[in-house]
């Protein structure tokens, strides 16, 4: 978990500290997708570089980077779903570095287990607040501090999130 | 009904922490740290995305151009009318020098393909001035003011200050003046009707108007 703080927040150090665990975020809203999480992880990363200087003051560099990370991929995953991010992954194959080898084609996705591919399943809000919830232990005014939401509208996604998968036959804790 | 598949919470954290364990991959790390190196490239991605987009816009707004270029009435250079009272008049005429598409509807649209020609509509009337022979589509409707055409028709009704000329599989040649005019045919059979009599006109044979006179 990102909790960490330094007050002196080099990119290096930050970067060196914090990049495993943004990534594992990516991995976790993105079912084991790497690819998506080595975005996401750049995405954090050039926020914080474009942010640093603001960020001086700030107490919790961890906290800051949870709350992009997060954010992000929110809107990542909602962008996806949009007719723009459809047509605009059709030009990422040609990235360079993205697909490198044989070996790091096979590396572009873990086997995400049966409860991560459920959370998969879930719209992009709900599935960071529960993600949020259940993995990171957050409460719901933490998450709705973090997401920019009502505590109200943080409970309804968690319970509406919760609803989809006791319909898929998960036995969910309310 | 879906089957039972256990308690999700402590599943989605056994799963989270067999991500976390298989840790971030190393090509995966060395990718991020270049990438983050050269951040300029991300941006680079969208740039191709903004210049396609500002591609395609060009080549619309040339079509477009295009388009309303080639519709742009060119000068006055011979005259016959088309009857545009009728709701869905198609008429297609090609020519050496001139070709294009025509038809008459709610909306009336003239496609220049080559030469030039001139379209006005004066209120519910459809002026439009050809030059050099002319073939024209089957069931249109031409009301000849004045001036002279070659047709080539397969059924065409032209409306004279006279009367009416009627063009079955026919070429002829339709020349109106002030006062008088004729019709000339090449091939094919033409019916003239003028004051309630009908003539026909063979191939090779001229009819004159108003003196309802027939030459060969």
């Amino acid at each position: 978990m990102l909790t960490a703080n330094n007050r002196e927040h080099s990119w290096e150090a930050c970067y060196a500290e914090h990049h495993e665990s943004v990534f594992l975020l990516g991995m976790r809203y993105s079912c084991g997708n790497v690819a998506w999480a080595e975005d996401l992880t750049h995405d954090v990363f050039i926020a914080f570089a474009e942010n640093a200087e603001r960020l001086h003051s700030h107490d919790d560099v961890g906290g800051w980077l949870y709350r992009v990370a997060c954010n992000l991929a929110v809107s990542r995953l909602r962008r996806e779903k949009t007719f723009f991010g459809r047509v605009s992954r059709l030009f990422r194959a040609d990235e360079p570095g993205l697909v490198e080898s044989a070996a790091c084609a096979v590396q572009q996705r873990q086997e995400a287990g049966a409860a991560m591919k459920a959370l998969a399943t879930l719209p992009p809000k709900e599935r960071v607040a529960i993600g949020m919830k259940l993995l990171d232990g957050r409460s719901q005014r933490e998450i709705s501090e973090a997401l920019g939401h009502t505590e109200g509208y943080v409970s309804k996604l968690i319970q509406r999130g919760l609803l989809r998968l006791r319909e898929q036959g998960w036995e969910v804790e309310p | 009904m879906s089957e039972e598949r256990g308690n999700f919470a402590q599943e989605l954290k056994l799963d989270d922490a067999r991500m976390a364990k298989a840790g971030m991959p190393q090509l995966a790390r060395h990718r991020v740290r270049r990438r983050l190196q050269v951040p300029r490239k991300r941006r680079r991605r969208f740039a191709r995305l903004v210049l396609l987009g500002a591609a395609a816009v060009a080549v619309l707004l040339f079509y477009a151009f295009s388009l309303s270029r080639e519709s742009q009435p060119q000068p006055l250079v011979a005259g016959f009318s088309i009857d545009s009272k009728g709701p869905n008049l198609q008429l297609s005429v090609e020519a050496p020098k001139l070709s294009y598409q025509f038809s008459v509807s709610d909306a009336p649209q003239l496609l220049v393909r080559q030469g030039s020609c001139r379209l006005s509509l004066p209120g519910t009337d459809t002026q439009l001035s050809v030059e050099g022979p002319a073939r024209l589509a089957a069931g249109a409707s031409l009301q000849l003011v004045t001036g002279a055409f070659t047709v080539r028709a397969s059924d065409v009704s032209i409306a004279t200050p006279h009367g009416i000329i009627r063009a079955t599989r026919a070429q002829l040649q339709v020349v109106q003046g002030d006062d008088s005019g004729h019709v000339s045919v090449a091939r094919g059979h033409v019916r003239v009707r003028i004051a309630g009599d009908e003539f026909v006109v063979r191939p090779g044979e001229t009819f004159h108007w108003p003196s309802l006179a027939t030459e060969h």
